[in-house]
């Protein structure tokens, strides 16, 4: 998973809002094509896209004003087909044991046990 | 310096200007072309920008139309406001990684550029703190309204200069219940060709661009 952040986009920049998302949750993304439009002070930005995959995540609403960094959606880049959730959350009851075992495939132990968490609601 | 190709386009409808503006910000990422600063004059129009409100057009789409005002939505930042004749509209399709990565400064060095194109002219424009744009006497001079794609620019900023205010009642301009003046109505009796290439000048210095005429080969 990819996180998708409120890019700062000057120094004294600190914030901006997310004013429209330019892709739907579940849909394809290439890598650098424009994901969602930010607005500080007078000037729009378009956002590309930090990753390809399916955008999996969409965590923050648009006309939310949100601190530079804040996490706004994450992207999978395994492609988002429904097996994917399974592992994943098969995955959170063994992790305790050996984390390191598991390595290759999942990140690291913190953004696996955040994954399942995010995914038991579906 | 790097350079910056001018061109002054004349009267120009907006959709056309904005197709303008959207093949050159593609060939400005590709590296193809220099910096652009394009001027236009706008056939009356009103804009809206991404982050508008469209309650801040008081007049019916069928009133605009006949009085022959075209409206169109824009991704460009900003409220709603009006362009049209006697208004110097510029379009600078800059690719800001050559000059600083910040979209504050970049709105602030608009507003320098048209102060001291301004002072030029006996006219002591100012800024406002929240308030995007230049002001004269607490009535807005200049609008600016800004998009970027890849750190390149559209859009840009509008100066009245012999602009019929009358049409601004169809609007709350920028959002913002304030007044709106002119350069003619201050007082100013320079042509537009004279405000150009003041504003060029000051464009490049603050820019720290080499300016020159763009020369259409083809047309």
């Amino acid at each position: 998973m990819i996180d998708i952040v409120m890019p700062q986009m000057g120094e004294s920049i600190v914030e901006g809002t997310l004013t429209k998302w330019l892709k739907k949750q579940g849909e394809h993304v290439e890598r650098d094509e424009p994901l969602f439009e930010i607005s500080t002070d007078k000037v729009d930005t378009e956002i590309p896209s930090p990753a390809a995959g399916v955008l999996s995540e969409l965590l923050v609403a648009e006309g939310k004003t949100v601190a530079i960094s804040t996490v706004v959606g994450r992207i999978d880049e395994a492609g988002g087909n429904g097996a994917v959730a399974k592992p994943a959350a098969a995955v959170a009851v063994p992790a305790p044991k050996a984390p390191e075992a598991k390595a290759p495939d999942a990140p690291a132990p913190r953004s696996s046990a955040n994954t399942a968490c995010g995914r038991s609601r579906n | 310096m790097r350079a910056c190709e001018v061109r002054e386009l004349g009267r120009l409808g907006y959709e056309d200007a904005l197709a303008l503006q959207n093949k050159l910000v593609l060939e400005r990422q590709q590296g193809l072309i220099p910096d652009q600063l394009l001027f236009v004059e706008h056939p009356h129009t009103i804009t809206l920008g991404r982050n508008g409100h469209l309650e801040n057009l008081l007049a019916s789409e069928q009133i605009l139309e006949r009085s022959g005002i075209s409206f169109h939505s824009t991704n460009r930042g900003g409220d709603i406001t009006y362009h049209g004749p006697g208004q110097i509209v510029g379009y600078p399709i800059l690719d800001l990684r050559e000059w600083k990565r910040d979209v504050r400064a970049y709105v602030r060095a608009i507003e320098q550029s048209l102060i001291d194109c301004l002072l030029d002219f006996g006219i002591s424009g100012v800024r406002s703190e929240g308030m995007t744009g230049v002001w004269v006497e607490g009535r807005k001079v200049a609008a600016i309204g800004v998009h970027i794609s890849r750190w390149v620019t559209s859009h840009g900023f509008a100066l009245n200069h012999t602009t019929d205010l009358g049409y601004f009642q169809y609007i709350v301009p920028c959002g913002l219940t304030k007044p709106v003046t002119s350069l003619r109505e201050l007082g100013v009796q320079a042509g537009r060709a004279e405000l150009t290439e003041s504003l060029v000048r000051h464009f490049a210095r603050v820019f720290a661009l080499n300016t020159v005429q763009f020369t259409e080969t083809t047309k």
